[in-house]
């Protein structure tokens, strides 16, 4: 009886618990504001939100060539558009200056290797914090972040124990949202390693999963690939400088940019990242194997 | 729905709503974030509330519990670097609402929130900040009421289990 009464104590406790203190002026404001701005304004912020970030290590410069909406295009040059289906889209863009002004809210706060601060940015080029540490970059509805390698690493940690891992690709395919494959042909050397659902076994055995990763391994290199069951919820835009085609795979729709190789095969966008282990056309191939009668 | 009814709706319901987003998630950021894309949601699809069918705490709530849905799944883009993640570890900033936030209490609570199964999570999740009655719980979450009540009951144990085994930890490290 006493065990009962304290737990509804506790249960009374728990619910004068109130994060939102002091909030509530401050974001229905913001609400208020977004709301009575012009539709066309919010449909861009809305594709930024979708935007692919790109983080790579160091180079601000590509990362902020997918900044479009926020640099203005009279930077960045559109080369080349396309699109998969009716929710991803690639840019393919070129950067009209031979060097990009730091922006505003880095000033002074990144540093080349001899510790020089750094004005100007090009690409390829490795960027130190105050206690130089080389740091990476994200771009969030326009902020500027920037992390050290040991906070991704932190980060990338955590994030790999919320996944639920398989080592039988039929297995985690009985978990995704619809029927999907894996890739008959694969890169001389490689062969499929895991499958990697976002979440704890309980939320994926809950099924319903739209994303799910795969790796491969030739035992000392890994690549990787996704598996994304595309709809407004993982609808996504993607710019880069790289090289952007589109080619046709057997009656597919395929997209080709840099390294890697995007096929979607009815409402199933099939993901290769390349990341420089394995070459595109061994990627093609296995975009073509998906399909092949 | 007009700006000033959905403006009344946000009033009365944002504390709930809000805190039912933390315990949740766990990000007081993405929270402010979340919570207003709860209300855009519901102000948009107005014409989709049946009051006939569901008050419209547990309507909002259902929103609430997808637009959470697709914030954690969105967590899966990890090809993406998603960084933005780190921001609210690596932020040197304290907001009012973070000062708020560091207070003990909600600090353990929410870090043994975190050690329970995710469905007693978003059971207590609902009954923590919302007014939603155990059959209404039930009706959201798809499960029984009786289900309703021992997922709170046990989850509830487990949660005082886990806040003791944290003051007995403290009490003794200050040798108290």
């Amino acid at each position: 009886m006493q065990d009962r009464e304290s737990l509804k104590d506790f249960l009374q406790e728990c619910r004068q618990v109130d994060f939102s203190e002091g909030s509530l002026e401050g974001n229905w404001q913001k609400l208020n504001d977004k709301l009575k701005r012009p539709e066309k304004e919010r449909e861009t912020v809305t594709k930024k939100m979708w935007r692919k970030p790109v983080a790579a290590a160091a180079v601000l410069c590509l990362m902020l060539s997918g900044s479009l909406a926020l640099y203005g295009e009279e930077i960045f040059r559109i080369i080349k558009e396309a699109t998969l289906g009716t929710h991803a889209s690639y840019t393919m863009v070129e950067d009209q200056r031979q060097v990009i002004p730091v922006p505003e809210e880095l000033r002074g706060k990144i540093f080349d290797a001899e510790g020089k601060a750094v004005d100007n940015l090009k690409e390829e080029q490795a960027i130190y914090n105050a206690q130089g540490e080389e740091v990476l970059f994200s771009d969030i509805d326009g902020t500027i972040t920037m992390v050290t390698r040991e906070e991704h690493e932190q980060y990338r940690q955590e994030q790999e124990k919320a996944h639920c891992q398989f080592n039988n690709f039929e297995e985690a395919a009985e978990y995704f949202i619809t029927e999907i494959s894996l890739p008959a042909y694969l890169p001389a050397g490689f062969a499929f390693d895991r499958a990697e659902f976002y979440g704890d076994q309980e939320a994926v055995e809950a099924g319903g999963n739209k994303y799910l990763s795969l790796y491969f391994t030739n035992g000392t290199e890994e690549f990787s690939s996704q598996i994304r069951y595309m709809d407004e919820e993982t609808a996504f835009s993607s710019s880069s400088g790289s090289e952007l085609e589109k080619i046709d795979i057997q009656g597919h729709e395929a997209v080709v940019q840099g390294n890697n190789v995007d096929i979607q095969i009815g409402d199933v966008m099939y993901m290769f990242f390349g990341q420089g282990k394995v070459s595109t056309e061994d990627l093609i191939k296995m975009a073509e194997s998906l399909v092949k009668p | 729905m007009d700006m000033d009814l959905l403006e009344k709706i946000y009033r009365q319901y944002y504390k709930r709503i809000y805190n039912y987003i933390c315990f949740r998630i766990n990000n007081h950021f993405d929270a402010e974030e979340l919570v207003n894309t709860v209300f855009e949601k519901a102000m948009r699809g107005w014409e989709t509330f049946r009051p006939e069918q569901s008050p419209l705490e547990a309507w909002l709530v259902g929103i609430a519990r997808n637009v959470v849905t697709d914030y954690l799944r969105s967590k899966k883009r990890k090809f993406f670097l998603p960084l933005e993640d780190i921001l609210s570890l690596a932020s040197p900033q304290s907001s009012p609402l973070e000062i708020a936030l560091q207070k003990e209490e909600h600090q353990e609570l929410i870090k043994a929130m975190a050690q329970l199964k995710d469905r007693e999570r978003q059971v207590l999740s609902l009954r923590f900040a919302t007014e939603l009655k155990n059959n209404e719980i039930a009706q959201i979450m798809g499960i029984s009421e009786s289900n309703v009540g021992v997922i709170i009951h046990r989850g509830l144990k487990k949660l005082m289990k886990v806040l003791e085994s944290e003051v007995d930890l403290v009490c003794r490290t200050a040798n108290l």
